[in-house]
């Protein structure tokens, strides 16, 4: 080093400019008197770039592992800086390591890395653009990632690995919490699906988690974080978890819940990724009873109060049907609630095909009693929109629905009928059939292609006047009709409009 | 008796269960109060020599169609009548308490119905004051369930309620249920020997019924089959009311899910119902259905009307949803088109149609949470009756606890025998409020206007209907009581 000090004086001495500048000759501004402190890291190295050949003049033993190595005596600064030939400066080369933070660098591994040009130093340091010798700065992320490609467009996107340059954020002691909470996010992270899809499938891609996690930031929305191995293995850190006290949970809707057979099979097909956003208390909402029990065991319990996404039946309509939102969240501090709508809208509807089969299993959600309230023929306005009666004749014909299914057409339909004088008495009657006479040729067909609708106003006696053996014995069985089947099930139906045993003719 | 004191003791022996943190029972009313106007027929005469024409129909001055006898001095007609309003009043009762030992638990539900102004008759059953909905003791336990008491039995054919028992046996995904008791009659909840039936039917049941039952159930995540057997026997076994099977089953495979339902009388051998239907999606929220479906009426026994050989239809239909990634924005479109089998009767000179089609659509969207609107139309054109409607309905949700609509419908019906022809135009608001979590107050009226658009005769459907509806439950709700 000293041989250094003595080759800046050389050449201070030798150099027309540099020498003449700081002396207090005339022609020349004064030299200060007053002392100048000069911090670390604000070295001027440009304004030196003449009275140093090497970087190594100054950083003879940078590639040692030793800090105080790496930077020249104080005492080599006032060699001009003395307040006679230049102004007085003290600098202070740091004394202690910096702020251990996110950077995995070794000066060391680095010391022997030249760049085209053969300069060793000015591969890292050169400030972007520079073409002056000594026109240096901080190493730039860019910088490194210059020569560790690790396959990625840019310094924060996949794949990234970012174990080669940094160290996971529970080494980083350093860091401040508002330096933590400012790391910045990548934009991989602000991807719709990243959410659904970012736990790591490798110990690699767990390790990148790392530079900016810790446990904290997967419990922040994991329920079962304590049995997550990825949680497991990223250590916890009091600043993280400073940091996420603030931040709400996200729990977004996965892809896999739009779809329309979601429902069928979310049990059956129940995984522990479930816990990640779900405690049993969800499943509460719909399922009752000893059904789904098994999965439901598989949840935490609540945590601390908080209870993940909290599910909630729909409000209903006038008309009981669920409202077409979809999905109301109203996020609190550990607690997402949201109105789910476990069957589209028209379900109710159309439910036989999935409750007959079983597809859905309606006993794991609801009691009996949701069934028979309906299937007793309802006490609220649940299935029929409101003024149905105007047009449930229409449907009736149609056969949409299976009205029997919950009203019995001989009591439900006829007293009704009977009640607002839509009863079949006599001949006065006719006027309904068209007020037709060839009604009479009509009505058999009519009977056949919807008879129901026939009982609806008819009772047995109308039929009987002239279907009955004891009538005009008019044979009203047709061709699909099995009398010896019939006959042997239910006698007593026979003998309605036959006095014998038709079969014995 | 015997199984009175059975089921007596059993529901002392649950009551007695030693108390425990567990325990609890829930009891939830609804009252649900109505105002409904109606013009019921009356009958009346014109003199023969004021009417036009001739034959045994005939006009009368103003237009009506009034039926004639040859030689009679009057003709008679049927018109609606003067308006009247009545009051039915509903009130439910349900009791569902449980903790009376692992998985023991009881349920009951009753209705009661009470005119509270002018005559029963605006309101179907209004005369039989009472029911009893359901009243049963179940153990529940993982591997069985087992029920004793008024329940039903739910399936492919349709609801069922009896007096009796029932036990399932659960196996992996596979259960097996058997029943028995005796019987009540579909759809109205009494023994076959009620009066109900007297009042309407002049054959009823002279026998009250037993009924017998299986059901067998295999699901997996992909599969799931049911088969379903129901037999209801007078209960002298002198014949049966009904014999019937069902097989319903549904898979998903390649990305298609299907679903198949088979329902067949026995006693008479003839398949009442066959329906398969096959929906995919296909991507951007889009999810298409096939379906077809041949369908035959059923009838019990102990009525003649089996032995009119109703026919069978068959129909195909086509479906199509759609729903946005945000499901703020939803539609339904779907078509159907079903033929009639010959009915083997008739003359060809007087024919009736045979087929039919129908067309629908409906759409909903929500443009932000708590708002949404709803529109419907839908075209049905077949044998009996042809009816086009349409509606348009918002609905806005008031914080957690309340919403609020309108809706208005607009309907014309036109029936091939003539019981009603018109156009009906209306609308009616409704309004929910939680007035405290288990507490709620339904109310909703509305105005509509029937305007027959021929002289048949027919009802006055031109309304005006108003209802308040009050549910409140008491207990801990820990879904035991849904």
């Amino acid at each position: 080093m000293r041989y250094v000090a003595a080759l800046a004086v050389l050449l201070l001495g030798l150099d027309p400019v540099a020498a003449q500048a700081p002396r207090s000759a005339p022609g020349h501004a004064p030299i200060p008197a007053t002392v100048r402190r000069v911090a670390p890291g604000d070295f001027p190295h440009a304004r030196h770039a003449r009275l140093f050949p090497t970087c190594e003049s100054c950083h003879a033993d940078v590639s040692d592992a030793g800090i105080a190595s790496r930077f020249p005596d104080p005492a080599s600064c006032l060699t001009c800086h003395n307040g006679t030939d230049a102004a007085r400066v003290i600098w202070q080369p740091p004394r202690r390591p910096a702020p251990q933070g996110l950077l995995l660098f070794s000066h060391e591994a680095h010391a022997r890395q030249a760049d085209s040009t053969g300069r060793a130093c000015a591969t890292c340091h050169a400030t972007p653009g520079a073409t002056r010798y000594m026109d240096v700065a901080r190493a730039r992320p860019e910088t490194c990632i210059g020569c560790h490609a690790h396959e990625a467009p840019s310094h924060y996107a996949s794949p990234a690995r970012c174990a080669t340059c940094h160290v996971p954020l529970t080494q980083a002691r350093g860091l401040t919490v508002d330096q933590v909470r400012g790391l910045p996010k990548p934009p991989s992270h602000d991807a719709r699906t990243f959410a659904a899809a970012h736990v790591p499938g490798t110990p690699g891609a767990a390790a990148t988690c790392a530079m900016c996690h810790s446990r904290e930031s997967c419990a922040r929305c994991h329920l079962n974080v304590a049995t997550l191995p990825v949680a497991s293995t990223l250590g916890a850190d009091t600043r993280v978890a400073a940091v996420v006290r603030d931040t709400p949970p996200s729990w977004p809707v996965p892809d896999t819940h739009r779809r329309e057979d979601f429902l069928d099979a979310h049990g059956s097909g129940a995984t522990a990724s479930c816990a990640n956003c779900h405690a049993r208390s969800s499943c509460a909402a719909c399922h009752t009873g000893a059904a789904g029990q098994r999965v439901i065991r598989q949840l935490p319990e609540p945590r601390n109060g908080a209870r993940g996404v909290q599910l909630r039946r729909p409000l209903a309509d006038a008309r009981g049907r669920s409202l077409p939102t979809a999905v109301v969240s109203r996020r609190g501090a550990d607690t997402t609630t949201r109105v789910v709508r476990p069957h589209p809208r028209g379900f109710v509807e159309g439910h036989r095909l999935a409750a007959a089969s079983g597809r859905q299993g309606c006993e794991g959600c609801h009691t009996q009693r949701f069934c028979s309230d309906c299937h007793a023929g309802t006490s609220r306005r649940d299935f029929h929109p409101a003024n149905f009666v105007s047009g449930h004749a229409a449907a009736t014909y149609a056969r949409d629905r299976e009205c029997a299914s919950c009203h019995n057409t001989e009591v439900f339909c006829r007293s009704c009928h009977q009640a607002v004088g839509l009863r079949a008495a006599g001949r006065n009657a006719a006027v309904f059939h068209n007020g037709q006479p060839q009604w009479l040729l009509q009505h058999g067909r009519a009977a056949r292609l919807e008879l129901q609708t026939c009982t609806t106003c008819h009772s047995e006696a109308t039929c009987l006047r002239c279907h009955a053996t004891t009538g005009w014995g008019v044979n009203p069985h047709g061709g699909q009709f099995n009398a010896d089947r019939l006959g042997r099930a239910a006698m007593s139906m026979c003998a309605r409009c036959h006095i014998t045993d038709p079969r014995r003719r | 008796m015997t199984w009175r004191r059975c089921l007596g003791g059993l529901g002392a022996l649950a009551l007695g269960a030693l108390p425990t943190d567990a325990q609890s029972i829930r009891i939830t009313g609804a009252s649900w109060v109505q105002g409904i106007d109606l013009r019921p027929l009356r009958r009346d005469s014109v003199r023969l020599d004021a009417t036009a024409e001739a034959g045994g129909v005939r006009r009368a001055a103003d237009g009506t169609l009034v039926s004639c006898v040859e030689g009679a001095t009057w003709c008679t007609y049927i018109a609606a009548a003067s308006r009247e309003t009545s009051y039915p009043v509903l009130h439910d009762l349900s009791v569902a308490g449980w903790g009376l030992g692992e998985g023991i638990s009881f349920h009951a539900h009753g209705r009661v119905r009470t005119p509270m102004h002018g005559g029963d008759g605006a309101w179907p059953r209004m005369n039989d004051r009472f029911d009893l909905l359901d009243a049963y003791l179940e153990v529940d336990r993982a591997a069985w369930r087992a029920r004793l008491g008024r329940q039903w039995s739910l399936g492919g054919l349709g609801a069922y309620a009896y007096d009796g028992g029932s036990a399932v046996v659960r196996r992996g995904g596979a259960d097996l249920e058997v029943l028995g008791g005796r019987a009540l009659v579909q759809g109205l909840n009494e023994p076959y020997t009620t009066a109900e039936l007297g009042q309407v039917t002049d054959l009823p049941p002279d026998q009250s019924a037993w009924m017998l039952g299986a059901r067998g159930r295999w699901r997996t995540t992909r599969h799931a089959v049911t088969a379903t057997w129901l037999r209801i026997l007078a209960s002298d076994r002198s014949g049966l009311y009904a014999d019937r099977a069902g097989l319903d089953a549904s898979t998903r495979v390649a990305g298609l899910r299907v679903d198949g339902a088979l329902a067949a009388d026995l006693a008479s051998g003839v398949l009442n119902e066959a329906r398969g239907r096959v929906t995919r999606g296909v991507g951007r929220g889009v999810e298409l259905a096939v379906e077809a479906r041949r369908h035959r009426p059923f009838f019990e026994l102990w009525t003649i009307w089996g032995a009119f050989a109703p026919v069978a239809f068959g129909e195909a239909r086509l479906m199509a949803t759609w729903m946005s990634s945000d499901a703020a924005w939803s539609t339904t479109l779907s078509s159907g088109a079903r033929r009639y089998e010959d009915p083997g009767t008739g003359l060809a000179s007087a024919p009736l149609r045979t087929d039919g089609w129908r067309l629908g659509w409906d759409g909903t969207w929500a443009p932000s949470d708590g708002w949404s609107l709803v529109s419907s139309y839908a075209v049905d054109v077949g044998v009996g009756a042809s009816q086009s409607d349409g509606s348009l309905g918002v609905t806005r949700q008031l914080g957690d606890r309340a919403t609020i609509g309108f809706t208005t419908s607009a309907r014309q019906t036109i029936y091939e025998y003539r019981l009603g022809t018109g156009r009906m135009l209306g609308g009616f608001g409704h309004a929910s409020v939680g007035l405290r979590p288990d507490l709620r107050l339904h109310v909703e009226g509305g105005a509509w206007s029937h305007r027959p658009s021929n002289d048949a005769p027919g009802p006055d459907w031109s309304q005006r209907r108003a209802s308040l509806r009050l549910e409140w439950a008491l207990g801990a709700d820990p879904g035991m009581s849904r």
